[in-house]
């Protein structure tokens, strides 16, 4: 029996919208992904403190401790992504979802937007917990620092979906995933942990600088989520 | 959808023009830094082996190069006469 | 089926490019005489002369960036496996002169600076490229049948690192010199700094012609095994 009314087709931001929050339902049903991430960011953020102890308890500098945030953020972030295509893998859900009349790109960008959501909740634990372990002064410049998180976030994604994409079907996917990524996303590394830092610093007045790498970061995000627009339906086509 | 990317290719570039001059330059300008001297003589013997090593590897790594090419191709060519000799016998 | 003579060299190279290869051969068998009679720089010394050969394998990295990346957006949007062999070609000539530029470079610096490395913005741009074009060598090689779409995006992330390596030392203070230095060279360096970037330009053609006759061999490899299988099915 056909509907008397058409099918309208939503508009794009809701399209998005509904891909992000079906990843991100789903997800929340079994937390497998969150959880997983989370331990493997405390972990990390653990190894390091174990690695660099020194005897006389002294503070790590504030550049050490925020790329210990950092690297930790981005390699449990190979968790989201390696696992943001895993449902449409199994079962062939991403033929279904190639046939919905949704654009390709809201499909990227939904994506997106779920790994960034994931990413923020792992950091909104680990973010406090690195501060806890190193010593370091996170409440001056919260909502800042929040921001250069976000903006890295938005960056390292932007690339990471597309490669996550492009390895659907490949068989060594986690590993050469990582491989593929980082030197992509070193320079968002580089620009957050440079930020972090100037923020953590008590003693440092260089905010000057700290604007400079979050512009940085806001620019090198946009570029990124631009050529991953771009490249991310041809790659998910396949060949 | 395709007006949507078109946006973003058209605002890429005044982006791009925009973080271009956001990004001003930190450092102060630098004198100009190569000034010819005439037939002066060397100062530093020192820095002739090193000279010399950046000049030999690139000659080296050409030459590996050119040799690996070379032979990928003189191997390929001849598998593709053997493969066509097969196909027209 | 006719009878297909077969010749060795029916994938050989022409007429023209071995003209090429003399005169890339005769150019550089003559450069070194001109960089060693090149004037020798003040403040550097004459380890300042590596910069004849550094520089065109700087330039070349990011020239043949640009063309994998031009050779891939036709593979990705337009299905052209022209664009394919471009971009792999291309892809190994950004690693080898990335790898000149890379070992050239800390030489120079350290008898110039004293270190052999810095993480500087140019530098360390430099070296994130050149990983990037590595990493797209190896999907293309390890990656098996899906890495060409994979590779493809990888040359695009490249590109868009291009223009970060070469405005670096404008944006931030590095111990790389600047690009405005070039302009400012006297007259006799310049003449030997454009011989050698023209010369440097030209081997790339030369190369990318040689390992471009040794891609299409391959792909018509590929193809005539097929044909090979299907005709001993039949």
């Amino acid at each position: 029996m056909l509907p008397r009314e058409s099918v309208s087709v939503p508009g794009f931001a809701t399209q998005v919208l509904r891909i992000a929050a079906k990843d991100l339902r789903i997800e929340w049903k079994s937390r497998e992904i969150l959880l997983t991430m989370g331990y493997l960011a405390v972990v990390i953020v653990l190894a390091f403190a174990f690695a660099f102890v020194t005897v006389g308890g002294e503070r790590l500098s504030p550049s050490v401790t925020s790329g210990i945030l950092w690297v930790s953020v981005f390699f449990s972030g190979t968790v989201a992504l390696s696992r943001t295509f895993d449902r449409e893998r199994d079962g062939e859900a991403i033929r279904a979802l190639l046939l919905t009349p949704i654009a390709r790109s809201a499909i990227y960008l939904g994506k997106l937007l779920g790994v960034v959501v994931l990413m923020a909740s792992v950091e909104v634990i680990v973010v406090p917990l690195t501060a806890m372990f190193f010593s370091a002064e996170l409440g001056s410049h919260l909502l800042w620092t929040a921001l250069i998180l976000v903006l890295g976030n938005f960056g390292y994604a932007a690339v990471g979906v597309v490669f996550s994409a492009a390895l659907l079907r490949s068989k060594s996917r986690d590993v050469l995933l990582s491989a593929l990524l980082f030197p992509l996303v070193l320079p968002v590394l580089i620009a957050g942990a440079r930020a972090t830092s100037l923020l953590l610093d008590p003693k440092s007045a260089d905010l000057g600088s700290a604007v400079f790498w979050t512009q940085f970061l806001g620019i090198s995000g946009g570029i990124f989520v631009v050529l991953g627009l771009w490249a991310f339906e041809p790659v998910l086509s396949g060949d | 959808m395709t007006t949507l990317k078109k946006l973003f290719r058209s605002g890429l570039l005044p982006a791009s023009a925009l973080a271009l001059s956001l990004l001003a330059p930190l450092s102060a300008l630098a004198a100009d830094e190569y000034q010819p001297v005439p037939d002066k003589d060397p100062t530093t013997i020192a820095a002739n082996p090193f000279i010399a090593g950046a000049y030999g590897f690139i000659w080296v790594a050409l030459l590996v190069y050119v040799i690996s090419v070379a032979r990928g191709l003189g191997r390929a060519n001849a598998e593709i006469a053997e493969l066509k000799r097969k196909l027209g016998s | 089926m006719a009878n297909q003579a077969a010749t060795p060299s029916s994938r050989g190279p022409g007429a023209v490019w071995m003209a090429a290869v003399v005169l890339c051969i005769l150019g550089f068998a003559y450069l070194p005489q001109m960089v060693v009679q090149a004037p020798i720089e003040r403040t550097m010394g004459p380890v300042q002369k590596i910069f004849y050969y550094h520089v065109p394998c700087a330039w070349l990295l990011m020239l043949s960036t640009f063309v994998c990346a031009g050779g891939s957006i036709a593979y990705l949007f337009k299905g052209s496996m022209r664009g394919d062999r471009v971009a792999r070609v291309s892809a190994e000539l950004a690693v080898l002169f990335g790898i000149c530029t890379l070992v050239t470079g800390p030489l120079w610096g350290r008898v110039a600076w004293g270190v052999y490395w810095q993480w500087d913005a140019r530098l360390t741009s430099s070296l994130l490229l050149w990983l990037v074009m590595v990493a797209y060598v190896m999907a293309r090689r390890f990656g098996g049948p899906a890495s060409r779409k994979l590779a493809a995006a990888l040359a695009l992330f490249a590109a868009a690192d291009v223009p970060l390596v070469y405005l670096s030392v404008h944006i931030w203070r590095t111990i790389h010199p600047k690009t405005t230095v070039v302009p400012t060279l006297g007259k006799e360096m310049m003449g030997v700094f454009f011989t050698s970037l023209g010369m440097f330009t030209l081997l790339w053609v030369v190369l990318f012609v040689l390992r471009g006759h040794l891609e299409k061999a391959r792909d018509e490899l590929d193809t005539l095994a097929l044909d090979v299988e299907d005709h001993l099915e039949a």
